[in-house]
């Protein structure tokens, strides 16, 4: 059992393992990029598939078991007589980013869609679930700049945040310009286009008006009728502005085309209902529908983030980037070039010094053989 | 003259160096190394003067910014990189070898970006998300790295090459210095882009599939430097394992380009 014991430790803390290891994990990367990854799958799949790899079983085993020969392997460097103080720090800076992004699953993740001028309080997380940050944000002004390609220059949004009835604070947010507020950060991440269309609706009698969005219903006056908003166009085949309605009912299903300037296009070609039933506004009875005009409004996607994880990730990466320079830009006293620096690392290689630059490569005949 | 005229002679003159380099390999004549390498360094000065002549013509246009924001301008300092490190990293008895390499990948390199018809080789402004001072410092360093990562590779061929010979080499100390320098290099370009993904997107790591590769790349480098620890001494295996190491930054820098995500620009 005691031989057992040893002989585990011994690996743990084996350069083999560590070999191994990155080679793994890289493998498990490789795999992960290959599939979309996406979150909010299944829990068993998110755990055992490629589609959430990073989440994976595979993939934090794997990750549990190089912290685990690193810190093996730092305790064994410990006991040494000629340790090397700066590679302990180096690799005590990658513990700390693996702790520090582990750390980070306790933080928030997610985006606010807020339509120009409107309030929203809640985050959408990455899992499809919703937070809310004990203050709401308003979009009061967003702005996409072009330069005269045609190519964007720039994404602003202007925002306010609410508490309590009153304004907390405002901030302007930019692509790699974010914004502090009660300990989150936001972010321009998005921005998509909201097109709206006033609708009216008449069957015979009454006549009705509504603003809509694509994906709202509108409820028809005769039991059980509905009419979908599927898609709203600023131009649809350059006959101007135009809503595609799927009218839902007793009598089935319609598709409808309402386009805003319907008695230009029905003077410049009379056959056109004849040719198009689908245009014909007044062609599910006793509805006639008529788009009275379109509006515009954008949407802006504030990404929302906190991570407690970060500072320590951090200074992980920090003291890592430090102790590589020195250990390897530094020439050290006493010895002639930086490939001594790794047999302070190695005590296990430090009897096969005189060989230690040599190109050792098997026998001819080996690499001859398929 | 344009820099894009300059850039697309510079791709000859590395050829004619090249072409120098392989009539004296033929003919067995060394006195033709030196004008091999003068061509070498005149192609690199004419390469320098390419970007920095493409630096100013960004801003005549009032785009101004640094040449290092679309995939041209990525492959032309890529291989600006790699003859730097190759004229003036490596020593004198290496260098030739080395630049009968590098003068004619650095062509090919520079002929793909100038005559492909699926690169743009034109000034485009910034948009939002490079503009940032973290753009240049991330985008050298990371490019440094592949070079230095591409000249170890070339030193971990002939070292295949030369399998059957025991004892030190000196080539394995070339090899094992490239390694490193590509790997500081690489690590600071993981890093500052990670502030800078910090800074622009709220989070540093985000599992982007350039971000992934990147990470490959450069786990698969620290195998190289663990396994030259535990061998102790530059093995075929060490090598082998490089070679693969530059596949995955051969695959990084363009193989990403086939699948979706935020890096898609370069």
């Amino acid at each position: 059992m005691k031989v057992n014991g040893e002989g585990l430790l011994k690996f743990l803390s084996s350069l083999k393992l560590t070999v191994g290891l990155l080679l793994i994990i890289s493998a498990i990367c490789l795999i992960g990029t290959l599939f979309p990854q996406m979150s909010g799958g299944s829990r068993i799949a998110a755990l055992l598939g490629p589609y959430d790899i990073f989440h994976s079983i595979w993939f934090m085993a794997a990750g549990f078991l190089l912290c685990a020969n690193l810190i093996m392997c730092m305790s064994r460097r410990l006991k040494l007589k000629r340790r090397s103080i700066l590679m302990l720090l180096l690799h005590a800076g990658i513990l700390l980013v693996i702790a520090g992004y582990a750390l980070g699953a306790l933080g928030l993740d997610g985006i606010m869609e807020i339509p120009e001028g409107e309030t929203v309080s809640g985050v959408r997380l990455r899992d499809g679930s919703s937070a809310e940050l004990g203050f709401s944000v308003k979009c009061e002004r967003f702005s996409v700049d072009y330069y005269e390609n045609g190519m964007p220059r720039e994404y602003v949004s202007d925002l306010a945040f609410l508490k309590d009835g009153g304004v907390a604070g405002r901030a302007q947010v930019r692509v790699n310009h974010p914004a502090d507020m009660g300990g989150f950060s936001f972010y321009q991440q998005s921005f998509r286009l909201n097109l709206s269309a006033l609708l009216s609706v008449s069957d015979g009698q009454s006549k009705t008006a509504v603003r809509v969005s694509e994906g709202d219903i509108i409820p028809l006056s005769a039991a059980g009728d509905r009419a979908r908003v599927v898609k709203i166009w600023h131009d649809l085949m350059h006959a101007g502005p135009a809503v595609k309605l799927m009218i839902e009912g007793v009598q089935g299903e319609r598709l409808l085309w309402v386009f805003q300037n319907i008695e230009e296009l029905k003077n410049s070609s009379p056959d056109l209902f004849e040719k198009m039933p689908g245009f014909d506004p007044s062609s599910v009875k006793p509805y006639t529908f008529a788009c009275e005009g379109i509006h515009h409004t954008f949407i802006t996607g504030i990404g929302v983030r906190r991570d407690p994880g970060m500072p320590l990730a951090g200074a992980g990466g920090a003291i890592f980037l430090v102790s590589l320079l020195l250990v390897y830009l530094i020439p050290r006293s006493g010895s002639s070039s930086a490939p001594q620096t790794s047999q302070a690392v190695t005590p296990r290689t430090a009897p096969k010094k005189g060989t230690a630059r040599s190109v050792r490569v098997k026998a001819k005949a080996k690499r001859a053989a398929p | 003259m344009t820099s894009g005229t300059i850039i697309g002679i510079v791709t000859f003159v590395y050829l004619g160096a090249f072409s120098i380099s392989i009539v004296g390999r033929i003919l067995g004549k060394d006195s033709l190394d030196r004008p091999s390498f003068y061509a070498a360094v005149g192609g690199f000065v004419l390469h320098t003067a390419g970007i920095l002549l493409r630096w100013r013509e960004s801003y005549s246009l009032g785009i101004g910014h640094v040449p290092l924001s679309n995939f041209y301008e990525s492959l032309v300092f890529f291989s600006w990189a790699t003859v730097l490190m190759t004229l003036f990293g490596i020593r004198e008895e290496a260098r030739n070898r080395v630049l009968s390499f590098v003068t004619p990948a650095a062509a090919l390199v520079l002929g793909y970006a100038s005559f492909s018809p699926a690169i743009d080789s034109g000034i485009q402004p910034l948009i939002p998300a490079l503009k940032s001072n973290w753009l240049a410092i991330h985008v050298i360093t990371c490019f440094f790295g592949y070079a230095s990562f591409a000249v170890a590779s070339v030193f971990g061929i002939f070292l295949l090459r030369n399998g059957g010979s025991q004892g030190v080499h000196p080539w394995a100390e070339m090899f094992y210095r490239c390694v490193m320098i590509g790997f500081v290099f690489f690590t600071v370009g993981i890093l500052t882009g990670s502030v800078w993904a910090q800074v622009a997107w709220g989070r540093y790591w985000g599992w982007d599939p350039k971000e992934t590769w990147a990470l490959i790349t450069w786990f698969i480098y620290a195998a190289v430097l663990h396994e030259k620890l535990r061998s102790g001494g530059v093995t075929k295996r060490v090598v082998v394992f490089s070679l693969i190491g530059l596949l995955s930054v051969l695959f990084t820098y363009f193989g990403v380009n086939y699948l979706p995500g935020l890096h898609s620009y370069l």
